[in-house]
């Protein structure tokens, strides 16, 4: 599944990130494949997102978290 | 006479005040918010730091 | 005494700034670094005999060179070569900050480690082996709070005793090097390789943090907690939106305005009164009197009287946006903002627009597409940037004396919902549909360092100072003249001067707006120039600073104020017509002129000038013809 699916609370395992224009930046921020991924909240509507990744927390778009192949924690 | 001193003192401070408003223009400077850049304050705000 | 060149990089949100201003205080210059419009802080002190210098350099994630700020970064280190390099991590959040620190050990750029926070880290369980960190990278550590002075002692202390050239760095790092070199000739290039460098990078940062970090099991962060009640779900919209209002009543209600009025009171009773005495027992010629009476104190002190107003509002803004709220602010608005064409994140730059539009049209740089960034450039100037604060205050204290501060608001609103609608038109015709991304951290929440805050109140606010003795001095110069003058010399009558004439060919667009005067056109034109103008002009063309100041209190006040000519020429609804017309029109010629420097195009500068124009037209049109219609 993709991190676009999540919801809050579960935790996830990063097992890839695909290409798209911010997959750079997002492997910058920390985002890499192992990684461990927390779902937080969701904005008003379910949009964006919000993640805690590396003790840090940050805000993504599900468009954009759809490029994150993930694995659910249990 | 006090009205050619006022008169003078008027002159300079027109004379720097259009000095500073030319100066920004040539150097591309803007008086708002002290300083010329976008981001000036906000080192902040994760925006700007990108 | 030999002098010390520091530098201090590192993350955003690591309290950096914070570091930068305790340390330098307010002996700091503020300039550009060349080509590009990013703000290149330096501040001076000195320390046991040795004079040091410190730049800020902006908080990078990373040095890719991707945007400017990570050039500016990676170009100043690696050739201005300062003798110490600070690189300031937040402790609580070593694995991202030690991103940066190792792609700069790569550069082979020797750094003294600042594990900033410590406060923070403490309380969220997070203890960092400094001894064992230290030798893993082969570099120096020191640990801070940033607020503490004890810490910024310590901090000089170390910057006047470390010497960096004993510093080497650690047989783990130059193996990671290797790594990266080996990858480099691996054959692979471009994204591909970049991604492989970036796991390996990640994966040193990982091994490095296992063996240096004890994290203890804590409850749920205090951030988290009140995230949970500030940034979750729709309860977030209304929360933001009386936030917002309390900005507003702290401003125009509470402090801000209560200070203008002491103001107003003070330039308009004791130093009219002093300055005119003066005059007369100097026996200055009439027209001087004049020229200095109307001119420069009606002119400038109009405007000076709202600079409270302008330091509150910047003081609260810059208040929040310490705290790290304007990131949620952000997030929560994001599904909006989204609809409307435009992204969360830039709210932020909006937020800027409200104090004025230059950086906030500079700022929407920072968003991710082409068809964001124009977007937001172009809507930007409609809302109520700190030069027409004093219209909207001047014009709703005379014509709504007992509900100032909400017909304010809703002036703020109007701009606010305008940007919105043109966002959406913008986004639907002129551009094509892009795709837009969102991607921003959310800060911890933290008290504000109240050091910094002020300063930056102070960086913007005295813009608005040097402008009111600068342009607006040499405007009301200006404007008096003309008023004053026409081709048969100096004339009694305003009416026949070349201000009138002026004005009132510039009226004749708003016969049907209720405020086809001269004196509104001649506001209007002048406000092209600079937004205060459109107040100091009224000050020159009625003298309702004069007539203001001789009030006791807000009802008198407003019952002055009636009696000016001012009250006789405009009625309450040509009033808001001409409150919504000033709002919306064509931005002030510096704004113009970034606009043209940001989008590199005249066009888009004249397209700018000429929609804001013709909506500002139409929407007063509508709201005065509206507001009589329902019997206003």
């Amino acid at each position: 599944m993709t991190l676009r699916e999540g919801t809050s609370g579960q935790r996830f395992v990063i097992r890839s990130v695909s290409d798209s224009p911010l997959k750079n930046r997002l492997m910058t921020m920390g985002l890499v494949p192992g990684t461990a991924v927390t779902v937080l909240r969701s904005a008003p509507l379910g949009d964006p997102m919000a993640l805690r990744v590396r003790s840090y927390h940050l805000a993504l778009r599900r468009d954009d978290a759809a490029s994150i192949e993930v694995e659910a924690m249990a | 006479m006090a009205t050619y001193i006022l008169g003078a003192v008027l002159v300079v401070a027109l004379i720097a005040a259009g000095r500073h408003i030319y100066r920004n223009f040539a150097d591309d400077k803007h008086d708002c918010c002290g300083t010329e850049s976008g981001c000036t304050s906000c080192t902040s705000c994760p925006h700007c730091g990108k | 005494m030999s002098s010390l060149a520091v530098a201090l990089t590192g993350n955003p949100n690591t309290g950096k700034s914070t570091i930068f201003n305790e340390l330098t205080g307010a002996r700091q210059k503020i300039g550009n670094w060349p080509g590009v419009t990013v703000d290149k802080k330096i501040g001076y002190l000195s320390h046991q005999g040795r004079n040091i210098s410190v730049v800020d350099l902006p908080g990078t994630y990373s040095v890719n060179a991707r945007s400017p700020e990570e050039k500016i970064v990676i170009d100043y280190l690696l050739n201005e070569k300062p003798d110490l390099v600070v690189d300031v991590l937040d402790s609580s959040n070593l694995e991202r900050n030690l991103y940066l620190t190792i792609q700069l050990l790569e550069q082979g750029i020797p750094l003294l480690l600042d594990l900033n926070m410590q406060d923070e880290a403490k309380r969220h369980g997070i203890r960092v082996n400094t001894e064992k960190l230290g030798a893993a990278l082969g570099m120096p550590v020191v640990e801070t709070t940033a607020r503490s002075r004890d810490s910024i002692k310590t901090l000089l202390d170390v910057f006047t005793s470390t010497v960096m050239e004993k510093y080497q760095s650690s047989e783990r790092v130059r193996a990671h090097i290797a790594k990266v070199d080996a990858l480099k000739r691996s054959g692979l290039s471009g994204e591909a390789l970049e991604e492989k460098i970036i796991e390996e990078r990640y994966a040193f940062i990982d091994a490095v943090v296992a063996d240096c970090v004890s994290v203890a099991g804590v409850g749920a962060e205090t951030s988290e907690k009140i995230d949970s009640v500030l940034a979750n779900g729709w309860a977030a919209l209304p929360i933001f939106l009386v936030m917002l209002y309390a900005v507003f009543q702290i401003t125009f209600e509470w402090i801000g305005q209560p200070l203008a009025d002491a103001l107003d009171e003070f330039i308009g009773g004791p130093v009219t009164d002093t300055v005119t005495e003066a005059l007369e027992s100097w026996e200055v010629a009439d027209w001087m009197q004049s020229l200095i009476l109307d001119g420069v104190i009606g002119g400038v002190g109009g405007v000076l009287t709202f600079v409270p107003l302008i330091f509150v509002l910047f003081f609260c803004l810059s208040f929040l946006d310490g705290t790290g709220y304007m990131a949620r602010v952000a997030f929560i608005t994001d599904p909006i903002m989204r609809r409307v064409g435009l992204t969360g994140k830039g709210i932020m730059p909006l937020m800027m627009g409200f104090g004025c539009a230059v950086p906030a049209i500079m700022g929407a740089r920072a968003l991710d597409s082409e068809k964001d960034r124009m977007t937001s450039i172009l809507v930007t100037p409609f809302l109520t940037c700190g030069a027409k604060l004093p219209i909207m205050a001047l014009f709703a204290a005379m014509f709504f004396p007992d509900n100032a501060a909400n017909v304010v608001f809703i002036m703020y609103i109007v701009g606010v919902v305008m940007a919105i609608v043109a966002a959406k038109l913008l986004g639907g015709s002129v551009f094509q549909e892009q795709g837009s991304t969102f991607l921003l951290e959310l800060p911890p929440y933290r008290m504000p360092d109240m050091k910094t805050v002020l300063l930056e109140t102070w960086d913007k606010g005295k813009g608005y100072l040097i402008k009111a003795g600068t342009i607006i001095f040499a405007m009301s110069v200006l404007i008096w003249f003309l008023g004053n003058f026409n081709f048969n010399g100096m004339t009694e009558e305003m009416n026949e001067s070349f201000l009138a004439a002026l004005g009132t060919g510039m009226s004749k667009l708003f016969v049907f707006h209720g405020f086809d005067t001269w004196e509104a056109g001649a506001a209007i034109i002048t406000g092209i120039l600079a937004k205060e103008s459109v107040v100091s002009t009224m000050g020159i063309l009625y003298g309702v600073g004069e007539i203001s100041a001789e009030a006791e209190d807000a009802v008198e006040t407003a019952a002055t104020l009636m009696q000016s000519g001012m009250a006789t020429t405009f009625t309450t609804m040509s009033a808001v017509a001409f409150m919504v017309f000033s709002q919306l029109y064509t931005p002030c010629v510096t704004a113009l002129g970034t606009i043209k420097k940001e989008t590199g195009s005249w066009k888009w500068m004249g397209f700018s000038a000429a929609y804001m124009f013709a909506i500002a037209w139409v929407v007063s049109l509508l709201v005065y013809q509206g507001g009589r219609l329902m019997g206003f």
